[in-house]
């Protein structure tokens, strides 16, 4: 494979993750969010893997596996398993509607180019082309952690986050070595797994998942 | 000369013949997703064939254009069967237009057809007219801006020069704004044609119908030609989604054995969209027709963003 056409793959791919995270926004439905997440991890995989063929490393091919395992599998089962416990309670309910946040999105990810632009053009790798698209991965995740009125969409916000971290990662350095990347996707899986105990220890104390509710006083 | 009036009668006879089978491919591979058994991939051309023989019932109350309506609908899209690269890029009638003439030939039809449904006065004709319009109204801007968006990396707006070039260099493709395009065409040749979630061809229910009221007056030959000439649409839509976006079998030159592949090359793209179609139809819903526009209007947008895209990344 030579450098060109990983390069542009890259930038294909990297694009398709972030175009995942404004189809986040768009559905309305924990499902569709969840689902999503999930088709994100799977590109993230697709690429690191490709990354993996191109500078023949075994362990980023490793790390590719691990990451459909955690983020493609178990994580969006966990999740699943959230959402159907919560019942009515289905429907995501931003601050913001869709095409606000959509415009607010489009507007992060220019100045990710704007932001980013100067440090891609200074990194001699063939995927640097695509780091501003990983950037305004991690804005829009950062975004949708703030605008989500539900715990649930907030653990997805946190998800997209990380993805756009490892993509950042991956693009600018060929990722950071295995054992801190094993490290992270543990630290991701166990967070993700106390925030699910948190949902429900919310949704009974106060019969709803709006983080809202924490801030009033109780008796 | 002699080959070139061989290729142009070729690929009219590709067109005309291929488009009846195209419309009984989907239909049965709908029916067998959907658990039933349905008609074979023929029927079509039966149904034609029924409809031809049939006697030809006219209002009293309509003018020439309802008469000379399916003639027109039915020659623009034989003439844009000649503009189309079905089988090769050194099209007959190539020379002579590009998209945008294309659209126009598509849009005449559209227009006349329009007429036809309101000429008769008949109130399913006039809501189906309506209906029809706003939605073709909303679509073919997109149709435009999404092969503006193959355009511009390709350098040239003729349909046989994108074609070319992305053949050359097939790293072109590798794009984020192509696979844009690609989705936003994709929404359209949907709605133009009249297929769900936009327009139901299935059935004749009075409040989702679109295309279905506005031909509701026609019978006999009449019909016949203006369900030719949707299906000769759909033919050509398909052609375009297959072709500009995936080049690969198109004849490059007017040899023989050239034709011959990409005969065979179109029919197996033909076929994978047939299937996608009809998984389309299978899984989606019929969106109500005021959420249609929101759709398009979603097209519209990831077509504009193929085309920013070109700028932004490469």
């Amino acid at each position: 494979m030579s450098e060109e056409v990983l390069s542009k793959a890259v930038n294909l791919l990297s694009f398709v993750a972030l175009g995942l995270n404004f189809l986040l926004i768009v559905r309305t439905r924990l499902e569709g969010q969840v689902r999503a997440f999930e088709w994100q991890s799977y590109v993230l995989a697709l690429l690191s893997m490709l990354i993996a063929l191109y500078s023949g490393s075994v362990e980023l091919f490793g790390v590719g596996v691990a990451l459909v395992v955690v983020k493609g599998v178990v994580i969006p089962r966990v999740l699943n398993r959230a959402v159907a416990n919560l019942g009515l309670l289905r429907v995501a309910v931003p601050y913001l509607g869709t095409a606000p946040a959509l415009i607010i999105c489009g507007l992060l990810t220019i100045v990710a180019f704007y932001v980013m632009t100067p440090i891609a053009a200074s990194n001699p790798l063939p995927t640097a082309d695509a780091i501003p698209l990983a950037f305004a991965g991690v804005l829009i995740g950062f975004f949708i952690m703030v605008n989500r009125r539900r715990a649930v969409t907030q653990i997805l916000g946190f998800l997209m986050l990380e993805n756009g971290i490892f993509l950042f990662a991956l693009l600018a350095t060929y990722g950071v070595p295995f054992i801190v990347e094993m490290g992270v996707f543990l630290d991701v899986l166990v967070a993700v797994l106390i925030m699910e105990v948190f949902v429900y220890r919310i949704k009974d104390n106060f019969d709803s998942i709006d983080v809202g509710e924490l801030e009033k006083l109780k008796e | 000369m002699v080959t070139e009036i061989a290729i142009t009668l070729a690929q009219l006879l590709v067109v005309m013949f291929g488009s009846p089978l195209l419309v009984g491919v989907i239909r049965k591979a709908k029916a067998r997703l959907q658990g039933r058994r349905g008609a074979g991939i023929f029927q079509p051309y039966a149904d034609i064939r029924k409809l031809l023989l049939k006697e030809l019932v006219i209002s009293e109350n309509t003018s020439w254009i309802f008469r000379f309506t399916p003639y027109l609908v039915a020659t623009t899209m034989l003439l844009s069967a000649l503009i189309v690269p079905v089988l090769t890029t050194r099209t007959p009638l190539g020379f002579m237009g590009n998209i945008i003439v294309l659209m126009y030939l598509f849009l005449l039809g559209t227009f006349f057809l329009a007429l036809a449904g309101l000429d008769a006065g008949s109130a399913f004709g006039g809501m189906g007219s309506s209906r029809e319009v706003a939605i073709a109204a909303l679509a073919e801007p997109t149709v435009v801006i999404a092969i503006f968006g193959l355009a511009l990396r390709a350098g040239t707006t003729s349909l046989d020069g994108i074609i070319t070039r992305f053949a050359a260099e097939p790293l072109l493709m590798l794009n984020a704004g192509h696979l844009l395009a690609f989705i936003a065409f994709f929404i359209v040749a949907l709605a133009e044609n009249g297929r769900l979630p936009v327009d139901n061809p299935a059935t004749h229910l009075e409040l989702t119908m679109i295309h279905e009221a506005m031909i509701l007056e026609y019978s006999g030959r009449n019909l016949a030609m203006v369900e030719w000439a949707a299906g000769m649409k759909l033919f050509l839509f398909l052609t375009l989604l297959s072709n500009l976006f995936f080049p690969w079998g198109v004849a490059l030159n007017n040899a023989p054995a050239a034709l011959f592949t990409a005969l065979l090359a179109l029919a197996t793209k033909l076929l994978l969209f047939a299937a996608a179609i009809a998984l389309v139809e299978t899984a989606v819903a019929k969106l109500r027709l005021f959420r249609v526009p929101e759709l398009l209007a979603g097209s519209f947008t990831v077509a504009l963003l193929a085309v920013v895209t070109s700028f932004f990344i490469k």
